[in-house]
């Protein structure tokens, strides 16, 4: 086995004087002219299939595609903090539990529900987004210089602890979270735009009424887009290179320059932005929301969608993050014509258990054929013929002292 | 790395062998790092033991010893990767020795890594492109929205990356990624990372391990073209003695953590306590060379010296062929 | 003061479960660098084997125990053959991670097999209690002390002075060097993840019977707090995780006996103690109690 787990080494790690040959699922996309042409065609392809998919998909894709963009945004983070910083944090769903419920209590109302009272400040749903996400990244940036000085594994439980804790709170502050049952969330309004199905009047776009559903979507791609993009951005600039040298040779980088400290601590603000953001997207997505959500189980939830994604890779996550999060419930609605689903409740395969056999099954597969998951996968392929072209071997007669290579 | 300590004497017939007079001077006070009893202990063993030393301006200064002397402890010392127990470091005024790593890069001292440090999954621009990080501003919010400011930088910042690569001979790699080419290559990128950081001070750390003779010349060019260009301090450690005699300044000695000697080349390369070190005593016992540190006779935990490598268990008796082992 | 004594052996009894848990845990962190977040798996597999076998086909207890831990192992050394040691090659997280998948896939397996259903275990001493020195306490609770002790003591007496146990302790030292003296790491590993089923299983049995119900698939998260005990006592140590198992177990059942007097943590906390416990102790000890500190190396 290699390594002890005390080195912070994550799954995509290729060593100076020993690569594997594992690929850099945590480099930054390559470079290349021609088919950067080819991709942005298809990227343009698929955005507009999304902008145009409300008008043909009915409510179930689209709530579907709602805890997608959700998801998509908080492994974005988790990818930013374990692919690219190399710190593994498992209590992710912590800083997305901030998120969706620091809009849902800045947003909401204070009122009395039955017997318990509930806290809000009636904010307007922008400025309460806004500050869920600024909240969440404080949360971060308050466990940074814990995790700081804690290595591999020992911060991987710490963070979890994290989760206990949290899930522990919000269990127990009904005046924030409504207790057992949760809590409404309220509409998100931009504008004086409401992103909600109005009694009165409805909107039609193209001949197509659209309702939460509708709207919500295209605050979803929107979202999720810009947030994609400054992931990408971070990790093909000066930031990214830092945390990349921060998780493969971190006395290195502190030679060269980069305050470690301090970039481990970005890294924990930045993901948890991201985390809260998907936090306030899950928190519309759901409607209503309740502790038991915000668990371990979400975590490795998480976890599993930026593996399976690919460690570090922009890309990676979101597929990730579609496949996890819409699996339970497209099986669900295929179970029918599936073979060996059973309904729920009976002694045979549910759609959920199969779901969680799927991703688990998906991980295990994963990284036992391939640690970069399934973006590495991809860029194998493409940036197989440029590693080739710069192999560059000096003919030179072997000294007796040369360090075996 | 056998045999590499046991070449004290110069070599006739070795073409690095003219050498460009500088005159070193002398004061302490006009010198550029300033090394002032330093001390580092780990564990019991004594890597550095009160060792002082002076680079003086545009200098090239070689640091030399047998295997498990304390010359990778010494540049781990100046950048801030180890404190010392005892004793200061000062550089141009500045006292390194409480400040962070980053900081001191941040004051101009970059250095090379004897094992190489590169990030073998990125190309070898991206590579030199770290060096730029303490010159460069861009921050997460800025390259998340890749503001025009941020470009412009980076442009300027990879222009200056890509000359400097041109000047170490990498200009055709930078495409490259770091972990794919020859071992010769990645030590020009370590060279090259530590020309991006605009160094004042520049402590290579054996550049030229594991290169034949021709590989060497071309090194010891480099190195020279390099203090002249600059006109900054190099402190380089190095077995090859051909390198240094050829192109260093001043030299100083050490073993088992002390210095031994001091002082131009010529003088150095005939005294008596540097050759007992290299090449032992007569009788075949552990070369004291004058040190005899009872702590560490023959210790075998001078795998701490050489902390890039994992290594543990070289054996400090600096005698011709024991100090192999090493690697 | 009775109420406290009582405590402490709750307390104490509950601890010497999660040492051994912790203590499978290490094993196979010290042996093989992984950290086996499939742990609880192992553990819900081999109770929910023992479990079936004493209430389906009433097989004799201690016959249905020694099944269980089999089971417990065949999954632990399955999991490793097939999975762990193929990717010998990778990195330590990543064969972590793997094990979480493993996690998902086989608690999964379990829950559904256990649906709604709370399987009592049938063990012999059900919920009968005993005086001890004037207190009562639960046989269950003097079971599982006795057998805590008696495997740990057997543990470290092996691991200490048998030929197998140098080997493992010399392969958590060195791997290289153990390797070039002759030893099979592979069988090391395998021995370490052996081990590690069979403690598991047999913590899972203590931790199902009274004055738990019996097992459902919550007992999953109460097999996690192993992961916290092994944590604070410093993952690369044995003795830690003894140790950190003790002072989990104390601090779980003291802040549950005392629930009242701490109403103000809110309802349940003691599930949540030995995750708080044990970030107070790395933030003063961020290596763990006992674990190696870390030297930074360039």
């Amino acid at each position: 086995m290699s390594d002890s787990l005390t080195d912070v080494v994550p799954v995509d790690r290729p060593t100076g004087s020993d690569d594997r040959g594992t690929d850099p699922a945590g480099a930054p996309e390559p470079r290349r002219r021609g088919p950067v042409r080819a991709r942005y065609a298809v990227a343009l392809a698929g955005l507009v299939v999304l902008l145009a998919l409300p008008l043909y998909a009915d409510a179930f894709w689209l709530q579907l595609g709602l805890f997608a963009f959700a998801a998509a945004v908080a492994a974005l983070g988790l990818s930013l903090l374990l692919g690219q910083a190399g710190q593994l944090s498992l209590g992710h769903s912590f800083f997305v539990a901030v998120g969706a419920y620091g809009y849902t209590a800045l947003a909401g109302s204070s009122r009395t529900v039955g017997v318990s009272r509930q806290a809000g400040l009636a904010l307007p749903p922008a400025v309460a987004a806004v500050l869920a996400v600024l909240l969440a990244g404080l949360a971060g940036l308050l466990f940074s210089p814990i995790a700081a000085r804690l290595r591999g594994i020992y911060l991987g439980i710490a963070s979890l602890g994290l989760v206990f804790v949290g899930q522990h709170v919000l269990f127990n502050a009904p005046a924030l979270t409504g207790g057992f049952n949760g809590r409404n969330v309220p509409d998100f309004t931009l504008l004086g735009f409401r992103f909600g199905t109005s009694s009165e009047e409805t909107l039609f776009v193209l001949g197509v009424p659209f309702g939460r559903e509708e709207k919500l979507w295209y605050l979803g791609v929107a979202v999720t887009a810009a947030a994609y993009l400054c992931y990408r951005n971070l990790v093909r600039g000066r930031p990214g290179r830092a945390l990349r040298a921060v998780r493969d040779r971190e006395a290195m980088a502190a030679i060269m320059g980069v305050p470690v400290s301090r970039y481990k601590g970005y890294a924990f603000l930045v993901s948890s932005m991201y985390a809260g953001l998907g936090g306030v997207l899950l928190a519309l997505a759901f409607g209503r929301i309740v502790p038991e959500t915000f668990g371990m189980a979400l975590a490795v939830e998480y976890l599993a969608m930026v593996v399976i994604g690919g460690l570090g890779s922009a890309g990676g996550a979101v597929l990730g993050a579609v496949f996890v999060s819409c699996l339970p419930a497209v099986l669900e609605r295929y179970a029918a014509v599936l073979p060996g689903l059973a309904p729920a409740g009976s002694a045979g395969v549910s759609p959920a258990v199969a779901a969680k056999f799927g991703y688990g099954a998906a991980v295990i597969v994963l990284l036992l054929v391939e640690p970069g998951g399934a973006a590495a996968a991809g860029s194998r392929l493409l940036a197989a013929g440029r590693r080739f072209g710069c192999r560059v071997r000096s003919r030179r007669i072997p000294h007796p002292s040369q360090p075996a290579r | 790395m056998t045999g590499r300590g046991a070449r004290v004497a110069p070599d006739a017939a070795d073409p690095v062998q003219a050498a460009d007079p500088v005159h070193a001077v002398d004061a302490v006070d006009a010198a550029d790092l300033t090394v002032d009893g330093v001390t580092v202990r780990f564990a019991g063993v004594t890597a550095l033991d009160r060792v002082s030393l002076a680079v003086a301006p545009a200098a090239i200064h070689a640091l030399i010893g047998p295997n498990g002397a304390g010359k990778s402890t010494m540049f781990n010392v100046v950048s801030g990767a180890y404190r010392p127990g005892h004793g200061s470091v000062r550089f141009r005024g500045t006292d390194l020795t409480r400040l962070r790593p980053h900081r001191i890069a941040g004051l101009g001292v970059a250095r090379t890594f004897q094992n190489i440090a590169l990030l073998a999954a990125e190309t070898v621009e991206d590579n030199l492109m770290l060096g730029r990080h303490h010159l460069t501003r861009a921050g997460f919010v800025a390259t998340a929205l890749r503001l025009p400011v941020v470009r412009r930088e980076e442009r300027r910042h990879r222009d200056r990356a890509r000359d400097i690569a041109a000047f170490v001979g990498l200009g055709d790699k930078l495409g490259c990624l770091a972990g794919g080419l020859s071992y010769g290559d990645q030590k020009r990128v370590e060279i090259a990372r530590a020309l991006c950081v605009e160094p004042r001070l520049l402590l290579l750390d054996e550049p030229a391990a594991g290169m034949n003779a021709g590989e060497t010349a071309l090194m010891a060019h480099l190195i020279r073209d390099i203090r002249d260009a600059l006109a900054i301090p190099v402190l380089l450690v190095e077995h090859d003695m051909g390198l240094v005699m050829g192109i260093a300044d001043w030299v100083t000695v050490l073993d088992f953590g002390r210095r031994i000697a001091d002082g131009p080349p010529e003088r150095v390369q005939r005294d008596d306590a540097v050759q007992r070190a290299y090449l032992g005593t007569g009788d075949g016992g552990t070369g004291d060379g004058g040190t005899g540190d009872a702590d560490d006779a023959g210790a075998d935990d001078w795998g701490t010296d050489d902390v890039a490598t994992d290594d543990v268990g070289t054996d400090g008796s600096g005698a011709a062929g024991a100090t192999g082992g090493s690697r | 003061m009775t109420q406290f004594l009582q405590l402490l052996v709750a307390g104490v009894s509950l601890g010497a479960v999660y040492a051994l848990l912790a203590l499978g845990f290490v094993v196979v962190f010290k042996a093989t660098g992984v950290v086996n977040f499939a742990h609880p798996a192992l553990l819900m597999v081999g109770v929910y084997a023992t479990a079936r076998l004493r209430g389906v086909n009433h097989v004799p207890f201690a016959l249905a125990l020694l099944a269980g831990v089999g089971t417990a192992v065949a999954l632990a050394l399955l999991v490793q053959r097939l999975l762990v040691h193929p990717m010998a090659a990778n990195s330590v997280i990543a064969v972590s991670i793997m094990t979480i998948g493993v996690d998902v896939v086989a608690q999964t397996e379990i829950a559904r097999r256990l649906g709604a259903d709370i399987l009592p275990i049938g063990d012999p001493w059900q919920n009968r209690v005993s005086s001890v020195f004037g207190l009562t306490v639960p046989q269950t609770r003097l079971a599982a002390l006795a057998s805590g002790l008696v495997l740990i003591a057997a543990f470290f007496a092996w691991f200490k002075l048998s030929t197998v146990g140098i080997a493992m302790r010399a392969v958590a030292e060195d791997p290289e060097t153990a390797a070039l003296m002759g030893v099979r790491r592979a069988r090391v590993a395998a021995l370490a993840w052996l081990l590690a089923g069979a403690l598991a299983a047999v913590a899972g049995l203590f931790l199902t019977v009274f004055p738990a119900p019996g097992l459902e698939p919550a007992t999953g998260a109460v097999a996690l707090r192993a992961f916290p005990a092994a944590i604070l006592g410093g993952l690369d140590s044995t003795g830690g995780a003894v140790v950190g198992g003790l002072v989990v177990g104390l601090a779980e059942a003291l802040s549950q006996g005392y629930a009242d007097q701490l109403s103000f943590l809110g309802s349940g906390f003691h599930t949540v103690m030995p995750y708080a416990v044990m970030v107070l102790v790395l933030l003063v000890r961020p290596s763990g109690l006992f674990g190696t500190r870390e030297l930074s190396r360039v």
